[in-house]
């Protein structure tokens, strides 16, 4: 075929036709997009407009993280009324998602005093978002305690979205941080500088200690598709579980009755120290491991690590929190020494 | 009868894409429980197939019958970007409704196949009339269905709660199945209806001539 063949023939018309389509396309495109394009500002005004029903004035104020379930995306001080408006990202959805939130945090005399609106931006593979509705939002608003958190699980109406509102109150949980943190008011996390901490939600694990034992209330963190656990395991003061039992099943549904029954009833753990522990953790017959489904992998691997991590937080960290009470010989020993 | 009467009719009534052909059923099961949403959609619709029907009736001499499918794709995608790009700018709320039921337009059969089917084989007038009729079909189908599922699946209409009494399952994907399958019976059984009636007339009529010939 000579190129004057090739010109006047089929294909050619073919490709040209093609092309011009795809060059016009291109070109309207460009010339639309140009003219179309939405600016970031105009998605804040339209989050604005959303949340305040008209235009207020703002200024951006420097972001921070003090919660590790949230990201604090964006934050302003409205000028009109001296409140905070948060852009939060909760962790702990559905599948690991993430809900995005605008979050209204009032100022009260120069103190967080509650939350006003909560609004939903965006989110990552949340399937019930749309279950999310007003009603679960109210549960956020009104006057704030210090120290108040926010549990889905407690106080909330149900949903039929759990994991989703779970995100959604961490996203709420982190704004009060933040704003707390602008007054100077940084929660203290006791269990911060704790270790087997990744798979625990410390701001909801709190503990009674004695002499004798520590009993951890643990709330775990949700772990791929399983859910928070609430868990309470007593360690005595050797460093050996003598308690261990789910109070929350996290698991997602259907799911948790394939928990390995020795860990559901607690006795897998039951008498073992850290040692002990850490050896099923390391044989990695829970999860995750390359001999998983050995001998305890049952159909809800997820669930029973997060209550395997639950024993390990507990049994290696109940010494700093054992009660130590001071003993008479103590003071007269120091009197000695003054003398 | 006149032929744009019978476009029109054929997109609304005889072969509606929603009730007769059982085109587009993904959108249609996925935002029927919203009635802003399905109507949003519907009339979205209704734009991208007026144009892409015009589009390619104009260019139905120049493009090549080979390259037709792949032409028609780009005209229809382009179209459809352009329709999330504006309603992005200018219709947030019904944008976000939308989600990505918008940009799966492109693959709608409703829009390729008016384009395989009609418009390159008629006048951009007669594509223009028929895209109107199709799109309206569609968009008169939707809302019908999405305002029923709306209204017993969550007890409001367009947004407003109207009632406390619901069945849940309506307002999902399940139950807009189900609603689906009753529209179809019903639309079905009364175009059936007037067609008998329409038959037992001409019937009668033929009767009345040939008893006057006789007579």
């Amino acid at each position: 075929m000579t190129v004057k063949e090739f010109f006047k023939g089929k294909a050619f018309k073919c490709i040209a036709a093609l092309l011009c389509v795809l060059l016009i396309s291109g070109i309207f495109l460009t010339i639309m997009n140009s003219l179309l394009a939405v600016t970031d500002q105009e998605r804040f005004d339209r989050a604005i407009k959303k949340i305040y029903g008209k235009a207020v004035k703002t200024e951006a104020v420097a972001v921070a993280d003090y919660n590790s379930n949230a990201t604090i995306e964006e934050a302003y001080k409205i000028k009109d009324d001296g409140n905070y408006l948060v852009k939060a990202t909760g962790k702990g959805g559905f599948d690991n998602g993430t809900v995005t939130c605008w979050i209204v945090v009032k100022v009260n005399k120069g103190a967080v005093g509650g939350i006003e609106k909560v609004v939903i931006d965006s989110n990552s593979g949340q399937s019930y978002i749309s279950y999310i509705n007003d009603k679960f939002m109210a549960g956020f608003y009104g006057e704030y305690t210090a120290g108040q958190y926010f549990n889905p699980n407690e106080g909330f109406i149900k949903t039929g979205a759990t994991r989703s509102a779970t995100a959604i109150c961490n996203a709420v949980n982190a704004a009060l941080d933040y704003v707390n943190a602008l007054f100077g008011n940084v929660t203290v996390d006791i269990y911060e500088n704790c270790s087997y901490i990744e798979n625990i939600d410390t701001r909801n694990t709190s503990h009674e200690a004695t002499e004798e034992q520590v009993t951890f209330s643990i709330k775990t963190k949700s772990f791929k598709r399983a859910g928070e656990f609430s868990i309470n395991v007593t360690v005595d003061k050797n460093g050996v579980i003598t308690a261990y039992a789910i109070t929350t099943d996290g698991s997602t549904a259907g799911y948790g009755k394939n928990i390995h029954p020795a860990i559901k009833d607690g006795t897998l753990f039951v008498g073992k120290n850290l040692a002990g522990i850490e050896a099923i953790l390391d044989d990695g017959i829970v999860y995750p491991g390359d001999n998983a489904g050995t001998e305890i992998s049952t159909g809800a691997s997820q669930s029973n690590f997060l209550c395997l991590s639950a024993a390990a937080f507990a049994a290696a960290n109940y010494e700093q929190f054992l009660t130590v009470e001071e003993t008479p010989d103590d003071n007269e020993e120091g009197g000695n020494e003054n003398e | 009868m006149n032929k744009y009467k019978k476009i029109t009719l054929d997109g609304l009534i005889y072969q509606n894409p929603t009730f007769m052909l059982v085109l587009g059923t993904c959108p249609t099961l996925g935002l029927i429980s919203s009635a802003f949403s399905s109507m949003g959609m519907g009339l979205t619709v209704l734009v991208i197939l007026t144009l892409s029907n015009v589009i390619i009736s104009l260019l139905r001499k120049l493009i090549p019958d080979s390259v037709r499918i792949p032409c028609y794709i780009v005209i229809i995608a382009t179209l459809v970007t352009f329709a999330r790009m504006f309603l992005d700018k200018f219709l947030p709320d019904l944008y976000e409704s939308l989600g990505g039921f918008l940009a799966l337009i492109v693959v709608n059969c409703i829009i390729l196949g008016r384009a395989e089917a009609f418009a390159n084989k008629h006048t951009v007038a007669e594509s223009a009339v028929d895209g109107i009729a199709n799109g309206l079909g569609f968009t008169v189908a939707l809302t019908v269905m999405g305002i029923i599922c709306e209204f017993f699946g969550k007890g409001s209409l367009f947004g407003y709660e109207i009632m406390t009494f619901k069945i849940g399952m309506l307002a999902k994907p399940a139950g807009a199945f189900l609603v689906y399958g009753i529209c179809i019976a019903v639309f079905v059984y009364i175009i059936d209806g007037f067609e008998r009636m329409r038959r037992v007339k001409a019937n009668k009529l033929a009767r009345e001539n040939l008893l006057k010939e006789a007579a």
